[in-house]
């Protein structure tokens, strides 16, 4: 399913790429992140815990970065396995700085499968869209609360 | 006839009412184990590696299994080959799956709590590979592998020609097309897959005994025997009470095999019942087909020339063959006279679950190409769609009647027997067609949109090879019946009975039918394809007039009297002059087993008042049918609701009306659901949309509108008693019936329903598109 939005952040273009490529933002902003590791530079482990309908459950995801063109462009590629099966996205997230905001746009692609593609497939896509514009939510929220300390 | 041809009740339902029905999940067998299995959340991946320590570790858990155990497994049988079909079929414990749902490892474990908890410990490390999981894509040049040792996803590229099609139809005066896209269903049994295996260690070798709920216990038999490398002799198959199956039971699946291989492996019995979830993702589907159809007509609507391109999804592997397209593509022509005929048929692996006959098998397909081509050329000639298909069926005198094609065992397609026009006739007047074309009309006045269709059909049932039955008469006077068949709720065991009790001239309630148990006779195929009644019902008669003449014998060398002077009725043979002169079928019973150890045998028959037959018959038994539905479609919503329904069935001379009218209700339903609204989804990616009951919609009661059925009976010539199949017939002309009666009811907006479920939703986007069309002024 493709999953595509856009979040506006009031703080500059730097600020918001610096709080993308940090684990503690990025493990702030990620729903239900117990742990995230580096483990690599752009590369990170992280366990997760989902506690919403259909896809409820422990994940153990690996995330990293590709394709990085500092500070307009990335592509995040997420992997998460659980018992109930597997979640995947791809998405380049593109950055968009128009005075005094600066626009994080995602445009990708996210694939479920195992027992919870089947259980609950009508609500799945909503839920996707709701982890994904919560993730860059956050991500927007800890950028102010960081530019303003 | 006494017995035969009669409503009796069926003997089975108290007991099964009850709840004192046992299944595989009822058996008690002390120390029996519990499997579950772990199953690919991937449709194509390679296993590179998997963790079984942490499962293994659980207390309570008996065994592991994953790959590494599974090397030395073969792949399944090839049932059903065929010179244009490149077979692959499931190897147990691969370590490339190639479906969602597959299974991966097999946990045992003293209960299914702790199996599936041991399940849950399980690390796998998955290569996924590149997936097709949809007709159009599969059929792609640079289209992914569903198995990346093949050249394309072509399983079999087969053609079936009459005449020359293309000529005939270059030169026909009316030329119409449709398209047809037909979804995949699940069979859906209330009781799921499920076998308990146990493997007796103190006999002169090894024996296993397995319950299983199968349709086909001697073909299990056969399989386990080959892949388990045992003799026949020492597995026996026990199908105990099987709550539905429709197809879905009738194959032989790895697991089948893993859990008798596991329960030597553990010294244990094992046991394995199949949960809902893993039902939808496991256990076959069937019906997804696309065609491209042409019929050419006359300006007076005869056919001349009907021309099909078929693509047909197989899933992952070919359990039965390519029986299912091979199916659809002779029987298109169905009851109506086609000179010339043409289907290109390309069967296509994907990776999802496989598809193999589920109740209709391949017909419901074919009686949708050309009902509804028929449905179009009358639409264009403006002749009525009754009148249409009166005028292109065969008639009754033209019986036998050689179609051109061949079968699918090869020899040339013959239909032995009908009268398609009387099928037709009484569908009419029962639906009060023409009552409702008119009302049809006023209905209009009133902005209420009604359509109405009708389709004909027909079904080759009672194919062979063969199938046997015991006929005993014990030493009580009871009849015992033994047959080679498995019942899942067709009502054997009363079926049966009438005609032993026909033969003997004795109340139903005397005879005792068992089956489903390889230990009761030694050979068999299985219960499938509509032929139990002409095949068993056959081999009874045969083996019921044996046991007759048998007992008929001792009574004349015991009443001292010619044999022609004998009768037999209500537990006695008797003489025809002097009826108080009589032996008791119990008493002959004794005789003809021996009076006393070591004295001679006194009578020139074989000892026993038993006797073993089969029947194997020369070809199948065609029946025919027409439906006719009355749909209301709601404007706005889209809507669809059935307001009447008729169906007239010739399933040849009936054994008990009351049974068959089950079955024909049962089919409809089953029809209604494939018509209206079950759907197998699975994503561009092999995923399984569709894995629960909340996403995949069955009909219930509300949703099956009552039914007016009629019957005529045409005997076959292939058998005694002028039988034939009545087991899945109610199924093929639903989906025909409604497609055709939802397009009428939308006739004003002039759209084609080419879509098998017919859903609201598809409904409003054509109407939207349509009004878009003509808002923009392209007419």
């Amino acid at each position: 399913m493709n999953v595509k939005g856009e979040v506006i952040v009031d703080a500059n273009q730097i600020d918001v790429w610096n709080a993308l490529n940090d684990p503690e933002v990025l493990k702030k902003a990620t729903p239900g992140c117990k742990v995230l590791n580096e483990i690599a530079p752009d590369s990170y482990k992280a366990e997760i815990v989902l506690g919403i309908a259909a896809v409820r459950g422990e994940y153990e995801a690996e995330i990293n970065i590709f394709e990085k063109s500092e500070p307009n462009r990335y592509r995040l590629v997420m992997k998460a396995d659980s018992n109930m099966g597997f979640l995947e996205g791809n998405a380049v997230v593109e950055l968009d700085y128009n005075h005094p905001n600066t626009t994080i746009r995602y445009d990708g692609e996210a694939q479920v499968g195992g027992l919870i593609a089947g259980v609950g497939q009508r609500i799945l896509s909503g839920i996707a869209k709701m982890i994904v514009k919560d993730f860059f939510k956050k991500i927007a929220k800890e950028t102010k609360s960081r530019s303003v300390s | 006839m006494k017995y035969i041809g009669k409503p009796i009740k069926r003997k089975i339902d108290p007991r099964l009412i009850r709840g004192d029905g046992r299944y595989i999940a009822d058996l008690n067998i002390p120390g029996t184990l519990c499997a579950a299995f772990l199953r690919s959340p991937h449709a194509h991946a390679r296993i590179l590696g998997i963790d079984l320590e942490q499962a293994r570790k659980l207390p309570g858990v008996v065994a592991v299994f994953g790959p590494d155990d599974g090397t030395d497994f073969d792949s399944l049988p090839v049932l059903f080959p065929h010179p244009k079909l490149v077979p692959v079929t499931q190897r147990p414990l691969d370590s490339i799956v190639h479906h969602v749902g597959e299974p991966v490892a097999m946990v045992v474990a003293l209960n299914r709590y702790i199996a599936e908890d041991a399940i849950e410990l399980i690390k796998v490390d998955y290569e996924p590979l590149r997936a097709v999981a949809q007709l159009d894509d599969a059929i792609k040049f640079d289209a992914p592998l569903a198995h990346q040792h093949l050249e394309s996803n072509v399983a079999a590229h087969f053609q079936q020609s009459v005449g020359d099609a293309k000529a005939a139809m270059k030169e026909a005066p009316v030329v119409v097309h449709h398209r047809f896209k037909i979804g995949r269903v699940s069979c859906l049994p209330i009781e799921t897959r499920g076998l308990l295996a146990k493997w007796d260690y103190n006999g002169a070798e090894p024996a296993l005994e397995v319950f299983a709920a199968t349709q086909s216990q001697h073909e299990m038999r056969s399989i386990l025997a080959k892949l388990l490398k045992v003799s026949e002799t020492n597995v026996r198959v026990i199908a105990p009470d099987v709550g539905g199956a429709f197809g879905a039971k009738a194959i032989f699946y790895v697991e089948d095999f893993l859990v008798s291989w596991a329960a030597r492996m553990v010294k244990a019995p094992v046991r394995w019942i199949e949960d809902r979830m893993e039902h939808m993702m496991s256990s076959i589907h069937e019906r997804e087909q696309y065609h491209e159809a042409s019929l050419g007509v006359t300006n007076d609507g005869k056919i001349l020339s009907v021309m099909d391109k078929m693509l047909a999804n197989n899933g992952a592997y070919v359990p039965w063959g390519i029986i299912v397209p091979i199916m659809t593509s002779t029987l298109i022509p169905g009851p109506y006279k086609v000179p010339n005929y043409f289907c290109d048929a390309t069967v296509l692996y994907t990776n999802t679950v496989p598809l193999a006959p589920f109740r209709g098998a391949g017909r419901p397909q074919a009686a949708l190409i050309l009902n509804r081509l028929l449905d179009q050329a009358a639409e264009k000639l403006g002749i009525d769609p009754v009148e249409i298909r009166r005028r292109n069926l065969i008639q009754e005198d033209e019986f036998p009647y050689r179609t051109g094609l061949m079968s699918r065992d090869g020899k040339p397609q013959i239909y032995d027997s009908g009268n398609y026009a009387k099928v037709l006739s009484e569908a009419v007047e029962i639906s009060k067609y023409t009552e409702w074309r008119k009302r049809q009309q006023e209905y209009r006045k009133q902005g209420r949109y009604i359509g109405i269709g009708v389709a004909s059909a027909i079904e080759n049932t009672g194919f062979g090879s063969f199938e046997g039955a015991t006929v005993r008469i014990e030493i009580t006077g009871d009849i015992t019946v033994l047959t080679s068949a498995a019942t899942q709720g067709q009502g054997h065991e009363t079926t049966f009975a009438q005609v032993a009790a026909e033969v003997f001239d004795v109340p139903v309630e005397k005879v005792n039918v068992r089956e489903g148990d390889t230990g009761l006779v030694t050979y068999g195929t299985g219960t499938f394809a509509s032929r139990m009644g002409v095949l068993v019902g056959t081999a009874i008669y045969k083996a019921s007039q044996a046991v007759k003449d048998k007992a008929k014998a001792i009574a004349a060398a015991k009443l001292n009297c010619a044999l022609e002077l004998l009768e037999m009725k209500d537990g006695y043979v008797f003489m025809v002059d002097e009826p108080s002169k009589r032996i008791s079928l119990g008493e002959l019973a004794h005789e003809a087993r021996g009076l006393f150890p070591g004295t001679t045998f006194p009578y020139h028959i074989t000892p026993g008042l038993e006797v073993t037959d089969y029947f194997a018959p020369e070809a199948a038994s065609v029946t025919g049918m027409t439906d006719i539905a009355v749909v209301e479609i709601d404007p706005n919503s889209c809507a669809i609701k059935i307001l009447d329904y008729t169906s007239v069935h010739d399933n040849g001379k009936l054994l008990n009306p009351l049974i068959v009218k089950g079955q024909v209700q049962g089919g409809i339903s089953n029809g209604i659901g494939t018509a209206l609204y079950e759907e197998i989804v699975y994503d561009r990616q092999g995923q399984l949309l569709t894995s629960t009951l909340m996403d995949y919609l069955v009909p219930s009661s509300c949703e099956i509108p009552d039914m007016k059925i009629g019957h005529v009976e045409t005997p076959s010539p292939l058998n005694p008693l002028g039988m034939k199949g009545a087991g899945e017939s109610g199924t093929i002309p639903v989906p025909a019936v409604i497609q055709s009666a939802v397009e009428d009811a939308l006739r004003e907006w002039n759209i084609k329903v080419e879509n098998i479920p017919v859903k609201p939703a598809q409904l409003r986007e054509l109407l939207r598109h349509k009004k878009q069309v003509t808002a923009s002024g392209i007419r």
